[in-house]
C-alpha cells in the first residue's frame, strides 16, 4: 500500500524531476563550472549529458523492480528492518538538508540582488510556509503547477536569450580544450552533483500512474536538462568571458539583465525572477515531500502529513542556520557538495540495487514484462 | 525584539498544534502523534535557540569538515 | 463550497480566518520599498582622482520635477530651469563616495537610471579597476552601462558640458553616442565588455573618449570647420562647451596609456569590424575629392608564428556605396572609373589601420587584441611569453593587411552632373 494516493503520469514525473534540477543548478553551475574549466565549461556539460544519462539507467530500473514500494520499504526488504529504518532517516535528512538549502540559496539571492534591506529569515518563512502548503495538498497538485510553469519557465528563459544573440562574442569560447582533464573531472563532479538530485525520483516511481513509461524517462530528463544549460553556458562565456562569469555570483541573473531589444524591451531580469521564485518552490516542495515521506515510511506512519507543518518550522531554522554567509555557500558548493552529494546520490541507489541483484529480490522490468 | 520573536515562535508552534493535533487523538494514530511532537519539538528548539543566539552547531561546516581529507585531494583550495 | 466549510473543524475555520486576516498584512509593506519622491535618479557618475588615494565622484541627478517644468515652458523663451543637478563628493572610494552623497542631500541614490560612468584622466592613469569594483557588486547596475574616458577631469564634462539641444546631458551623450556610431566616429563600450577584456588574456581595453570642446568648432572629424547657425547667440554664453565623444582612450593591463588620434581611432574600428557607414574621403582624378560610405563585412586576424616572430595577416572586407563625387570625369557606373575608387578606398583604410597598430606598438598596449589570437590559437606559447607580451613582442610583430573594398551601389544617381556645352 503506498502512503500517496496521488497518481502523476510520466510527464509530470519528467517535469517534476527536470524542474528541481534546473532550478538551482541554472543559478550556480555556470559560475563554477567556469571555475574549473574555462571557457570549456560546454565540454563539461557534454560530458556530463552521457554520464548523467548512464547514472539514470540503475535508478530507474531499480525503482521499476519494486513496483509499488518506496525506497524505504524495499531498503527494508534489502537490509532488514532495523538498516531500511536507518537508510529512511538518513535519506529523509539528506533531502531535509538538500531542501534547507535550496531555500537559503534562492533567500540569499533575493537578498543580495533585489532586497537588499528586507531580512533573510522573512524569505525563508514565507517561502517555506508556501512550499509546506504544497505539500500538505499532495503530490499530486504541485506536480500539475510544475507540469504547466516549467515549460513555460524554459520557454520564456530560451525565448529570451535569443535576443542575445547578436550581441555574443564567440571568439571567447577560444581557446577550445586546453583544460587538463583533471579539471573537467573538476566541473563535471560539480555538475553531476546537482544532477544526481534527481534521485528523488526512486520515490515518483512507485506514484506513477504507468510505470512501464519509466524507462525512458533518464534520457528526456537528460536531454531537457542538459541543451538549455549548455546554451546558457556558452551565452554567458561568450558574453562576459569565463574570468568573469567565475567572478560573478549569478551569471545567468546578469545575462538576462543584459538583454535590451530596440531600447524598450529590457529589464527582463524580473520575469526570471518570478520564475525562479516558482520552480525553486516546486524544487523544494518536492524535495520536502520525499523527505517527509521517507519519515513517514521509517516511523511506520499512516500517513506523512501530521509531520509537514512541524517539519516546516525546523526547514525555516535550519535554512538560516544552514551556511553562516554567502562565502561558505559558494564555498561548499564548489567544494564539499559534489563530493557530499555524490557520495548519497551514488552511493544509496548502487547499494541497494547491487544488494537486490546480489540476493535476487524483486523482479527486473523486463523479466516481468515476459511474464 | 528578541522577545517578540520567541512570542512569534510560540504563536506559529500553538497554531501548527491547533491545527493538527485534533485530527490525531484517536488511538490508532498514537504513532502519527508521537512523531508530531517530536518533529514539532525539534523545530522550536532549534527556532528558539537561533532566536536566543546560543551557539547552534552548523551542519554544513560539520559536512565540510567530514569530507575535508576528499576535498583537498579533488579540489585543492584556490 | 457551503458543504465545504460546514465539514471544517472549528479550528481550521478559525485558521482560515486568522489567515485572511494575517496575509494582506504581508502585502502591505516591505523593508525594501522605495518612495519615487525619495530617490535622486542618478544619470551619470563622474570618478576622477583627487590627492594621491582618494577620489572625487561627481554624482549628476535628474529632478524630475523640474524636467516636467522645462518641458511646458520650454518654448516660452525664458531660460529655462536646469532639470538636473551635480553633486561632487570627495572620498576614499566611489562607495564612499555614495555614502557621503546619501548625507549630503536627503534622498537615496538611484543607481538604475545611470547612462554612463565616467572616469578623470588622472584616475584612469592610476588604474580604472579599484574604482569600478563598486559598481560590480551594486545589484542595481547593469553590466549595459556605458564607460568612458574624459579628457582631462570628469567633474569638469559634468559640470560645463551644455546639454542642448537636449535638456539633460545624458540624453545628450546618450544621442550623440548613438549618432557617432552610426558614422563609425566612435563605438561604445559596456561595463561588463571593459570588464570581460581586462580579465582575457592578450588583449586591452579601449574606451570612447569624451571632452569638453568650445561651441564654434563644432565639427568633429578634424578635416574641415563647421559653423553652427547660432554663433552669435553662443559667443555671449563664451563659457558653456559642448560634450564631444570622439576617439578613444586605450588602456594598458588596466591602466589608461594613451588616447588615440582621429585616425588611429578608425583604425580600431576597422578592425573590430564594428563600422556602420562610416565616410571616407579619398582623392578622386584630379586635385578633386570623392566620398565613400561603407560598412565593414568581414574582418580575420590570423596569426603566423614562425622562428623570427608573429606575424599577423589582417584580412578586412568593406563594402559600401559612392556617397559623392566632385569630378565630372569620374563616372562610377564605369567599371575602371569604379575600381579606381575601391582602390583608393582599400589605401585610406590601409592607412588608418596601419596607424592603429603603429600606435598600439608604440605605446605597448594591446587594443587590437593580437595577443588574443595567438591564445587562441596556441595557448600553451601564450603561457611561455604572456608575461612578455606587450613590452617584448608586441612592438617587433609584422603585419600583412590587406583591405578589400567592394562598392555595391552609387547612390541614387548614376553617372555625375554633366554640364552641356
Amino acid at each position: 500500500m503506498s502512503l500517496e494516493r496521488g497518481m502523476i503520469s510520466s510527464r509530470q514525473v519528467m517535469f517534476l524531476v527536470t524542474n528541481m534540477i534546473f532550478a538551482t543548478e541554472i543559478q550556480f553551475v555556470p559560475a563554477l563550472l567556469t571555475m574549473y574549466a574555462g571557457q570549456d565549461a560546454w565540454v563539461v556539460v557534454l560530458i556530463v549529458t552521457i554520464v548523467g544519462f548512464l547514472f539514470g539507467v540503475p535508478i530507474i530500473s531499480l525503482g521499476l523492480r519494486f513496483p509499488g514500494k518506496t525506497p524505504v520499504e524495499y531498503g527494508m526488504d534489502l537490509l532488514g528492518k532495523w538498516g531500511g529504518r536507518a537508510l529512511g532517516i538518513f535519506l529523509g535528512l539528506f533531502f531535509f538538508y538538500v531542501a534547507a538549502v535550496a531555500v537559503r540559496e534562492l533567500a540569499d539571492h533575493l537578498v543580495i540582488a533585489v532586497m537588499p534591506q528586507t531580512p533573510l529569515v522573512v524569505f525563508i518563512a514565507l517561502y517555506v510556509f508556501a512550499i509546506a502548503y504544497g505539500v500538505y495538498l499532495g503530490l499530486e497538485v504541485f506536480a500539475r503547477v510544475s507540469e504547466i510553469l516549467y515549460p513555460v519557465f524554459l520557454g520564456t528563459l530560451m525565448l529570451g536569450t535569443i535576443f542575445l544573440i547578436p550581441s555574443l562574442n564567440l571568439n571567447l569560447l577560444k581557446p577550445v580544450l586546453t583544460h587538463s582533464p583533471l579539471e573537467l573531472l573538476r566541473g563535471s563532479l560539480t555538475l553531476l552533483a546537482f544532477y544526481g538530485e534527481g534521485l528523488a525520483i526512486l520515490f515518483l516511481i512507485p506514484c506513477m500512474r504507468r510505470p512501464e513509461q519509466a524507462p525512458g524517462l533518464n534520457m528526456k530528463i537528460t536531454l531537457l536538462l542538459n541543451i538549455p544549460l549548455l546554451v546558457m553556458v556558452v551565452m554567458e562565456v561568450a558574453m562576459f568571458g569565463a574570468m568573469e562569469t567565475s567572478r560573478i555570483l549569478f551569471p545567468s541573473f546578469e545575462l538576462v539583465k543584459m538583454i535590451s531589444v530596440a531600447g524598450f524591451f529590457e529589464r527582463m531580469e524580473s520575469f526570471l525572477l518570478a520564475f525562479w521564485v516558482t520552480t525553486v518552490c516546486l524544487k523544494v516542495a518536492l524535495l520536502y515531500y520525499t523527505a517527509m515521506i521517507s519519515f513517514a515510511r521509517s516511523l511506520n506512519l499512516r500517513d506523512y502529513r501530521p509531520l509537514v507543518w512541524p517539519g516546516a518550522v525546523s526547514l525555516t531554522a535550519l535554512a538560516v542556520l544552514v551556511f553562516s554567509d554567502v562565502t561558505q555557500a559558494r564555498e561548499f558548493l564548489a567544494r564539499s557538495w559534489p563530493l557530499f552529494g555524490l557520495s548519497v546520490e551514488g552511493g544509496v541507489p548502487i547499494l541497494l540495487y547491487s544488494l537486490a541483484l546480489l540476493r535476487k529480490k524483486g523482479v527486473s522490468w523486463r523479466g516481468r514484462q515476459k511474464k | 525584539m528578541i522577545y517578540f520573536n520567541l512570542l512569534l515562535i510560540i504563536v506559529i508552534g500553538g497554531a501548527v498544534s491547533l491545527f493538527e493535533v485534533p485530527g490525531l487523538l484517536q488511538p490508532e494514530k498514537r504513532g502519527e502523534l508521537i512523531a508530531f511532537s517530536c518533529f514539532l519539538l525539534i523545530g522550536m528548539a532549534l527556532a528558539v535557540a537561533m532566536t536566543l543566539r546560543l551557539p547552534v552547531p552548523n551542519p554544513t561546516s560539520g559536512i565540510e569538515f567530514v569530507f575535508n581529507p576528499v576535498t583537498k585531494l579533488i579540489f585543492p583550495g584556490r | 463550497m457551503k458543504r465545504a466549510l460546514k465539514s471544517m473543524s472549528v479550528v481550521k475555520r478559525l485558521c482560515l480566518v486568522l489567515a485572511i486576516i494575517l496575509l494582506p498584512n504581508i502585502c502591505a509593506g516591505c523593508w525594501d520599498r522605495v518612495e519615487l519622491e525619495q530617490l535622486a535618479y542618478v544619470t551619470v557618475v563622474g570618478i576622477d582622482r583627487d590627492g594621491p588615494d582618494g577620489v572625487l565622484v561627481t554624482f549628476q541627478c535628474v529632478i524630475p520635477r523640474m524636467l516636467a517644468r522645462g518641458q511646458s515652458g520650454g518654448g516660452g523663451g525664458a531660460a529655462p530651469v536646469k532639470p538636473y543637478t551635480n553633486y561632487s563628493v570627495k572620498a576614499r572610494n566611489v562607495s564612499d563616495a555614495v555614502r557621503l552623497f546619501e548625507i549630503k542631500q536627503p534622498h537615496k541614490a538611484l543607481f538604475k537610471t545611470s547612462t554612463v560612468i565616467i572616469i578623470g584622466e588622472d584616475l584612469a592613469r592610476k588604474g580604472v579597476i579599484p574604482s569600478l569594483d563598486f559598481f560590480t557588486r551594486k545589484p542595481a547596475l547593469r553590466r549595459s552601462v556605458w564607460v568612458m574616458v574624459a579628457e582631462g577631469k570628469a567633474a569638469d564634462i559634468l559640470l560645463k558640458g551644455d546639454p542642448s539641444p537636449e535638456i539633460i546631458p545624458a540624453n545628450n551623450i546618450r544621442t550623440a553616442f548613438q549618432r557617432r556610431q552610426d558614422v563609425t566616429l566612435t563605438s561604445s563600450v559596456d561595463f561588463g565588455q571593459l570588464l570581460s577584456k581586462l580579465e582575457r588574456p592578450g588583449v586591452d581595453p579601449f574606451m570612447p573618449e569624451i571632452k569638453l570642446a568650445p561651441k564654434l568648432s563644432g565639427g568633429t572629424a578634424g578635416q574641415g570647420e563647421t559653423s553652427t547657425q547660432d554663433q552669435q547667440k553662443d559667443v555671449k554664453e563664451g563659457e558653456k562647451q559642448v560634450l564631444e565623444i570622439v576617439d578613444f582612450g586605450v588602456l594598458k593591463l588596466g591602466k589608461l596609456v594613451s588616447f588615440l588620434d582621429i585616425t588611429e581611432s578608425r583604425g580600431l574600428l576597422w578592425l573590430q569590424g564594428k563600422t556602420n557607414s562610416g565616410t571616407i574621403t579619398v582623392p578622386a582624378r584630379g586635385a578633386s575629392w570623392a566620398s565613400l560610405l561603407v560598412s565593414s563585412k568581414r574582418v580575420k586576424i590570423t596569426p603566423v608564428i614562425s622562428q623570427d616572430g608573429f606575424l599577423f595577416n589582417i584580412d578586412i572586407r568593406i563594402e559600401g556605396y559612392v556617397s559623392s563625387v566632385q569630378n565630372e570625369a569620374v563616372d562610377p557606373t564605369k567599371p575602371e572609373d569604379l575600381g579606381r575608387l575601391e582602390e583608393e578606398g582599400e589605401k585610406a583604410i590601409l592607412q588608418d589601420v596601419m596607424a592603429a597598430v603603429k600606435k598600439s606598438q608604440e605605446v605597448r598596449s594591446d587594443f587590437l587584441g593580437l595577443g588574443e589570437k595567438i591564445y587562441e590559437t596556441d595557448p600553451d606559447l601564450w603561457k611561455e611569453i604572456g608575461e612578455a607580451w606587450r613590452d617584448e613582442w608586441l612592438p617587433n610583430v609584422q603585419v600583412d593587411i590587406s583591405v578589400n573594398c567592394k562598392l555595391k551601389r552609387t547612390g541614387l544617381a548614376a553617372g555625375p552632373v554633366q554640364p552641356i556645352p
